[in-house]
């Protein structure tokens, strides 16, 4: 596996909340490790141009984007055979038990709903990934 | 509504119709009665022609025969001498005589003699001079017209030749008493007829009454009778009452006249009244009807009203509903979007006072700590009113609960989750439960987690959950000692946003109650609150029990 290629790509259009993440990820070293895409047409189009030989660990995915949003690419996502397996956790500020449901069953690993913690911002992305990249057994 | 009685023919037309009945009947009654004056004229006609001419005939037939004793003398034979002639004539007279009672007394003028009765013969001789001299001929034939005699009596006297030659037969005279052949020809005829006969002034015969009745009298007939060489006699004819059926007077046609009128009055007038009172039945029928239509006519037009009502009631809920579910998504979607920006100014104000923290003093990092405590303040009221907006809308899946063992599970969270508050509750009667249980749970939880949250500072909170069946509802209570609640506010407890309490001693934002009595009104039951001012407050809600059809949908 190239060495170059990120291991988590967190797809969010909120620059906020991308700060935020990112500034969690760096404090625990793990920033470079993660690759930002603005929504999903971006995830996809980053995605082909990997080939299909690219299996990150983690996809991070926001449900409400512009241009193609979290439900559009998890379907794309899982109709590709080469990331149909690839784990995707969404990421959102929905705890609507409809919203739930959905992305289970559109293949959806797992959901987290955004948490605000002001003594550690963003911190439960971090313990997030960590499961992902250190506990889980992904097929690659 | 009170009408009159229908009515018959007033008096008047009754009146009317009796007199028009008797007018009628009176006509009629004079029609046959000139039909039977007809009929009476034309037999008094035909009577007085035939007994005219039977006088006529029977008296010439008594003249006839007044020859035969004299000719039974002379054709007698034997020893013709006059002593022997007289006494054949007497005893053949007397023969004659005895036959004829008409015929008082006879003279042969042969010089037989005069026999007959001593009163005839008396008449004979008074009569007999007086007609010898007046006749020409002592042999004349003749007929004399009624002759006043002593006594009273009528009589005529006639003479006839005993043969063709009076010079050798001689002549036979009588005195006939006319009223006694008239009786005999006339007394079995005509009867029912009141026969009389006269000569001139007198007076010959008479059979029924002198003077029959007036109306009687003007049908009678005469006929004109020619006896010998007077004037003619008279033979009258006139019915009498015995005549059947001539006695009829008008009294006695008016009766059924009157009866039948009278009957035919009240047939009319009952025949009215009864159509009268068809019609007026049949009006009333009509009227009925026509009420019953207006009615219908009503009841449909309300129906109509109502249906239109019913469907604008529709309209306007669907209107509300729609309303409502904008306004819960507006709602929904105001706290959620706020919530982002807001949860930036949060994570940013922490960011740097942890980033730049040396860089910041004391002060600087003071005003940061209420940005972020204000903006998470924000965030957890936001959260509150997604809560809420959510109770709103989840959809409510009843199932028959038990009850019991869900209280002591959330008394466990509660204890899990807030050991401070050292929860001890004291669970009693607790009958089960129709109703969502996250429902249930949520109920219990908030209102047990207050009965812990508002207590004294430094009191053990106590707590007594229980429950009762009343009609069909069940009916849960949470009662606690804490700070209870002024009575005048009650209402406030279950609005959003309302508190009755300082936050600083109680946290919270006043909307676990709202959203507590919002789902138990979507159960279809009630929430209420009983307390005073640090005396405990009691909090109620009740829920209806499972109805027959709730129990067969969910077995």
């Amino acid at each position: 596996m190239d060495e170059r290629r990120p291991e988590i790509l967190l797809v969010e259009d909120d620059s906020n909340d991308v700060a935020v993440a990112l500034r969690a990820f760096r404090r625990h070293s793990l920033a470079e490790r993660v690759h930002v895409l603005r929504d999903g047409a971006e995830l996809i189009d980053y995605l082909l141009a990997a080939g299909s030989r690219f299996r990150p660990k983690l996809i991070l995915l926001d449900l409400k984007m512009p241009r193609l949003d979290g439900r559009g690419a998890l379907k794309e996502l899982r109709r590709r055979p080469e990331t149909r397996h690839v784990p995707v956790v969404i990421v959102s500020s929905s705890d609507q038990e409809h919203d739930i449901r959905e992305c289970y069953e559109l293949g959806a690993n797992s959901f987290v709903v955004k948490q605000l913690n002001p003594w550690a911002p963003g911190e439960y992305l971090v313990h997030t990934a960590r499961y992902w990249l250190d506990m889980n057994q992904a097929i690659h | 509504m009170k009408r009159s009685e229908p009515e018959g023919l007033g008096p008047a037309a009754i009146l009317v119709i009796i007199l028009l009945g008797i007018a009628l009947s009176v006509l009629v009654w004079q029609n046959l009665r000139r039909e039977r004056d007809a009929e009476v004229e034309r037999q008094a006609e035909a009577y007085a022609e035939a007994l005219g001419e039977a006088v006529s005939s029977g008296i010439q037939a008594i003249v006839a025969a007044l020859p035969q004793p004299a000719r039974r003398v002379q054709l007698g034979g034997g020893a013709s001498s006059a002593p022997a002639d007289a006494a054949r004539w007497q005893s053949a007279a007397a023969d004659f005589l005895e036959q004829n009672p008409s015929t008082l007394a006879l003279l042969a003028e042969p010089g037989w003699g005069l026999a007959g009765s001593a009163e005839g013969k008396e008449i004979a001789r008074q009569v007999l001079p007086d007609l010898r001299r007046r006749a020409a001929d002592p042999t004349s034939e003749f007929l004399t017209p009624p002759i006043s005699v002593s006594g009273g009596r009528e009589i005529v006297a006639a003479q006839v030749r005993i043969s063709g030659d009076a010079r050798e037969s001689g002549t036979v005279f009588a005195v006939i008493d006319p009223a006694v052949a008239l009786s005999r020809i006339l007394d079995k005829r005509a009867l029912g007829y009141a026969v009389s006969v006269s000569a001139g002034d007198q007076e010959l015969y008479r059979r029924g009454p002198a003077e029959p009745k007036r109306d009687l009298r003007r049908l009678g007939r005469t006929a004109s009778i020619k006896i010998g060489t007077g004037p003619p006699w008279t033979l009258r004819v006139s019915p009498t009452a015995e005549l059947e059926g001539l006695d009829l007077s008008s009294l006695w046609v008016l009766i059924p006249g009157l009866l039948g009128s009278a009957l035919v009055a009240a047939a009319v007038h009952f025949g009215t009244l009864s159509w009268r009172r068809e019609s007026a039945l049949r009006a009333a029928n009509e009227r009925l009807a026509q009420q019953i239509d207006d009615t219908r006519r009503g009841e449909d037009s309300l129906k109509r009203l109502s249906e239109e009502l019913e469907q604008r009631v529709a309209r306007r809920t669907a209107e509300l509903n729609e309303t409502i579910v904008e306004l819960e998504t507006f709602n929904y979607s105001v706290s959620h979007d706020l919530r982002s920006p807001l949860g930036a100014v949060i994570n940013f104000a922490a960011i740097l006072n942890e980033d730049c923290a040396e860089q910041l003093d004391s002060t600087a990092k003071e005003h940061l700590n209420r940005i972020v405590g204000s903006a998470s303040a924000a965030v957890s009221m936001m959260d509150a009113l997604l809560a809420y907006s959510r109770s709103g809308r989840t959809e409510l899946h009843k199932t028959h609960l038990a009850v019991r063992p869900l209280v002591e599970d959330v008394c466990d969270e509660l204890s899990a989750s807030a050991p401070r508050l050292k929860c001890a509750v004291k669970i009693g009667e607790m009958p089960d439960a129709y109703a969502d249980e996250k429902v249930v749970r949520f109920v219990f939880s908030n209102l047990i987690g207050n009965a812990c949250k508002f207590t004294h500072p430094n009191q053990e909170p106590s707590v007594e959950v229980g429950g009762i069946r009343e009609g069909d509802e069940v009916v849960y209570f949470v009662r606690d000692e804490g700070i209870g609640f002024d009575m005048r506010f009650v209402d406030k407890l279950f609005r959003v946003f309302e508190r009755l309490h300082v936050s600083q001693s109680y946290p919270g934002h006043g909307v676990g109650l709202a959203i507590v009595a919002r789902l138990v009104r979507r159960h279809g039951g009630r929430v209420w609150a009983q307390g005073a001012v640090d005396k405990g407050a009691t909090f109620y809600f009740a829920l209806p029990v499972a109805s027959e059809a709730d129990g067969r949908e969910t077995t």
